[in-house]
């Protein structure tokens, strides 16, 4: 199939809803952003963030209070969605009733002009790769969820859109179903390099399947970028505590890490270039971390308070009650430890008071700690990131 | 000299212009919204207008002479406390049989559901006055209850019990349509919970099932007393020297060609009834506690004790019977001589019903079926506009084409006459005028029924053929329609039947050429033609059931509602 992919430009498109008490709501502010060709960009936030309203501007089914939406380089703000050249799969699948699987599919085709042949070739095709072959004279209300959710995939594929747009479409089946499910979704869309925007709150999901990730919340972008970016150098405390799992150290700035002994040099050389190394004081102890470019600027607006982000499995147990090592950057009572198998889960309340939650994979090697025991932690110097404390918003 | 600050543009202002472009851009949706202002204006607005000048203007100059004679005179001032005393006890008698029915089949497991069901809905598309002819038939002075039986000749069935009778017998399956349907949205693990917490029957029933029940109770009552003030047929052949308003304005307007009067008359009893619509719509229907989960729910034991259970199936059982009943000595009256006195069978009623109405029925069948589906038609494209569409001034377009439930048959019958009496909307005397006389009275049920459906299916799915790049028109007619078919079918057959049995307004309108069965009927009765009356009513009871009939088979199987998730 030739690739059709366009871009997908957002100009600072707005969407003010009046709510139901006359307020205004704002679902969409400034969002401006460029999604490259052949590219899957996840919009995700929590519901009411604003994605599902700047997907639906994408299609046209919402008109923006402001802002432009290029497609390619045609600008499509004020064309109606069925001169859009998008296709969405849509949360709750949006089947016709009324018609067979097939009918279903080949529905987005009686409004483009090719020859029967061409149509037929084309469904053909498309129901073959989604393995839905066979079933086009069912009716929909026969299939399962996950079938349904094929054939609401196969309907949007076969017009071969310029832009594929999908509303959480995998929030109605069953977990391991939406894992199959998301990586087929994946598989299609990278084969097909066809552009694609997709809208979920579940950020194991945007993960998985992303280029990049757009984490959205109150209507703003808060950060763009590739899932490992966005895990490992969250731009706020929002993104670092939506994404994944995170303990947040309170620390205070100490200033610019000198990056010419031997130490911190090997630092500097694992993160990679363009890195900001710190030096930051987390109770007591001198920690050298990575950080935004502007951590300085804006940790002295605030009097030098700063959040260090550590991932549970970026520390590990060094040692014991007696038996604590030297080494360790804190220690604290374990006060919850749960067995999943694959890791030990610990909670640690710290010296400090706060808690801290840490994942240790490979239990089965030692003896794990209880309950009441002392632990020592040593954090991974590489896998922390620091931002400024501003007071939340 | 203060220069006026420009004011801000307020984001509700902002909303309205962004609501106007949008219509700009779609000019078919604008289009049509000026087509149905402008329908809904003539047809609807303008001839209430016309009532309520003639009745403040009676000779074209502001005047309250009329109104001010009307409440000197007490026999004018009677027929409207008169009204309202009937409407209150109606309401009240149907209501309180229409919520046993309800409670007996939702939770009191009475015996042969579906039967008592079907008797509860069988007067719903009952010929008017039916149940005033077998009244009169078993209580009148050659009734076979009060002479047959009893030997009295001289019974006056006429007036406020009989009137009170006919119309809970008539009326309570709208309380029960309410009801049951409040009663089944309740969820069963409400009540189940309240057992479950130590609560006795009588106190879940107190507590829960009642307090619950409330805003249903008064949504039936005000609906029930509502259709009770515009009732027309039952108090002109049953009140006697009972006067109500609707009779009275015919009266007045026909009888006597007062016209002001009558129509001042229409406009008092338009005063209540809008007022007691409003109420239902705007401030009781907003208090249900009522919310639609989604989830089935099922009651395993019954809650009810087993003196209540025999309680509703007893009432049930009496209302079915008396229904039974009252259709059976219509049927009967049909086929004997001369009720009461000769009890020969015969076929003459129905050769002389024949005769005289041939041509009444089927211009009737003419201007119903020719009715129907403009009226489902743009009750669908207005149902489609409310549900799916925004644009300035929805509101009041909902609420304008929601009147004909409000506005009394009477109101409307002699505001066609006044509106369309000259030209170039001269109608008075053509089939044409009780044709559109059907299409906009009987447009809300079929709005009601499109509103109803549209809101079941997932607005996704319209979006979803918009997106694979269909029209708006070509969505409507190839998505919307096809959803919606089993609906709106159900919806004009029983606006097929309305028109059927219309009366109130097209006593104003019939004409020689263009008679309707039902005022054909009346005449037959008020001359005492109790015989030809009866084969009239069972001509009309058969063309129902024939309609109803035709629309089973053409709805069809239904589809399965697939891809329909609850929102």
């Amino acid at each position: 199939m030739a690739s059709n992919a366009k871009s997908v430009t957002l100009n600072n498109l707005t969407k003010v809803f009046i709510g139901p008490e006359k307020q205004q709501v704002v679902a969409a502010d400034n969002v401006t952003l460029t999604i490259n060709p052949g590219e899957l960009v996840t919009f995700l936030g929590p519901s009411g963030c604003g994605k599902t309203t700047t997907l639906r501007m994408v299609a046209g089914f919402e008109n923006p209070t402001s802002g432009r939406v290029f497609i390619g380089d045609r600008d499509v703000t004020s064309l109606p969605p069925n001169n859009r050249d998008t296709a969405m799969v849509f949360q709750s699948y949006a089947l016709f009733p009324h018609m067979t699987v097939g009918e279903n599919v080949a529905y987005g085709l009686r409004f483009r002009n090719l020859a029967k042949q061409d149509k037929q070739s084309r469904i053909k095709r498309i129901m073959d790769l989604v393995g839905l072959t066979g079933f086009e004279s069912r009716q929909p209300g026969q299939l399962s969820g996950g079938q349904q959710q094929r054939v609401a995939l196969a309907r949007a594929l076969v017009v071969e859109p310029q832009v594929l747009l999908f509303d959480e479409p995998l929030s109605n089946l069953d977990a391991k179903l939406r894992e199959q499910m998301r990586e087929e979704i994946r598989r299609i869309q990278t084969s097909l390099s066809i552009t694609a925007i997709y809208v979920t709150h579940d950020q194991s999901e945007a993960m998985a399947i992303s280029d990049r990730i757009v984490v959205m919340n109150q209507g703003r972008i808060e950060q763009m970028g590739t899932p490992s970016e966005v895990y490992s150098q969250p731009s706020s405390k929002f993104v670092a505590d939506f994404i994944g799992r995170v303990n947040f150290l309170p620390g205070s700035l100490v200033g610019r890490a000198k990056v010419d002994d031997g130490r911190n040099a090997e630092l500097a050389a694992r993160l990679g270039p363009g890195r900001t190394l710190y030096d930051i004081d987390v109770d007591g102890r001198r920690l050298v971390v990575e950080g935004q470019d502007d951590l300085a600027a804006a940790a002295a607006v605030v009097g030098g308070r700063v959040l260090v982000v550590c991932r549970p499995e970026a520390a590990t147990i060094c040692g014991a009650n007696e038996q604590i090592s030297p080494d360790a950057h804190a220690s604290g009572t374990v006060i919850r430890a749960m067995y999943f198998g694959s890791h030990m889960e610990y909670g640690i309340t710290l010296g400090g008071g706060s808690s801290f939650t840490l994942i240790d994979f490979n239990p089965a090697k030692g003896e794990p700690l209880r309950v009441g025991d002392t632990a020592g932690l040593r954090f991974d110097e590489a896998s922390l990131h620091a931002l400024a404390d501003t007071p939340a918003q | 000299m203060a220069i006026e600050q420009p004011r801000p543009r307020t984001s509700r202002t902002r909303d309205t212009i962004a609501d106007v472009k949008a219509l700009a851009r779609d000019p078919i949706l604008l289009a049509t919204l000026a087509a149905i202002v402008l329908l809904l204006s003539v047809f609807v607005v303008w001839p209430v207008w016309k009532v309520f000048w003639l009745s403040i203007a009676p000779r074209g100059v502001l005047s309250l002479d009329t109104y001010r004679y009307i409440f000197s005179q007490k026999w004018l001032t009677r027929s409207f406390t008169n009204s309202l005393r009937l409407g209150a006890i109606s309401a009240t008698t149907s209501t309180v049989v229409g919520f046993i029915f309800a409670f007996g089949l939702n939770r009191a497991n009475v015996r042969h559901p579906g039967f008592i069901r079907q008797m509860a809905l069988l007067p719903i598309i009952s010929p008017p006055f039916m149940f005033c002819l077998s009244v009169i038939l078993l209580f009148g002075r050659n009734g076979l209850i009060t002479r047959g039986i009893f030997g009295r000749t001289n019974f006056n069935v006429y007036g406020l019990w009989s009137l009170v009778l006919v119309q809970t017998l008539g009326m309570f399956p709208i309380a029960y349509m309410v009801l049951d349907g409040v009663l089944k949205a309740i969820n069963a693990d409400l009540e189940d919970g309240a057992l479950n917490l130590g609560a006795s029957r009588w106190s879940v029933f107190t507590t829960i099932t009642l307090p619950l029940s409330t805003p249903g109770l008064a949504s039936s009552w005000l609906l029930v007393f509502v259709t009770s003030l515009a009732d027309f047929a039952n108090p002109m052949v049953l009140a006697g020297k009972y006067d109500v308003l609707s009779v009275q304005a015919y009266l007045q307007f026909t009888g006597m060609y007062n016209m002001p009067r009558g129509s001042a008359l229409a406009i008092l009893l338009l005063f209540p009834a809008l007022t007691a619509f409003l109420v239902e719509r705007y401030w009781v229907s907003r208090r249900s506690y009522v919310t639609v989960t989604g989830k089935p729910s099922m009651h395993t034991i019954p809650m009810v004790s087993r003196g209540v259970a025999v309680f509703c199936e007893v009432v049930c059982w009496i209302t079915a019977l008396a229904t039974i009943m009252f259709y059976s000595v219509v049927i009967g009256g049909a086929f004997v001589k001369l009720w009461g006195v000769n009890w020969t069978p015969t076929l003459e009623h129905f050769k002389y019903a024949w005769d005289v109405g041939s041509n009444s029925i089927k211009s009737t069948v003419l201007m119903a079926a020719g009715a129907t589906p403009i009226t489902g038609f743009l009750a669908m494209i207005i149902a489609f506009l409310v549900v799916r569409k925004r644009f300035p001034g929805k509101g009041l377009l909902g609420f304008v084409s929601m009147l004909g439930y409000a506005v009394p048959g009477t109101v409307v019958g002699i505001g066609y006459i006044l509106a369309f009496n000259r030209p170039p909307l001269l109608l008075t005397g053509t089939g044409l005028i009780i044709m559109l006389c059907f299409v906009f009275r009987e447009m809300p049920v079929g709005i009601e029924a499109g509103v109803a459906s549209l809101q079941q299916i997932d607005p996704a799915i319209e979006e979803a053929s918009r997106n694979l790049g269909a029209s708006s028109g070509y969505t409507f007619g190839h998505i919307t329609l096809p959803l919606v078919r089993p609906a709106l079918l159900a919806g004009l057959s029983y606006s097929f039947v309305r028109s059927m049995t219309a009366v109130s307004a097209v006593i104003f309108l019939v004409s020689a050429r263009w008679n309707h069965l039902t005022a054909l009927t009346l005449a037959q009765t008020e001359i005492m033609r109790l015989g030809a009356a009866s084969a009239l009513s069972i001509f009309l009871i058969i063309i129902v059931m024939v309609a109803f009939a035709i629309m089973r088979v053409l709805v069809g199987k239904e589809h399965r509602p697939a891809g329909m998730l609850p929102r």
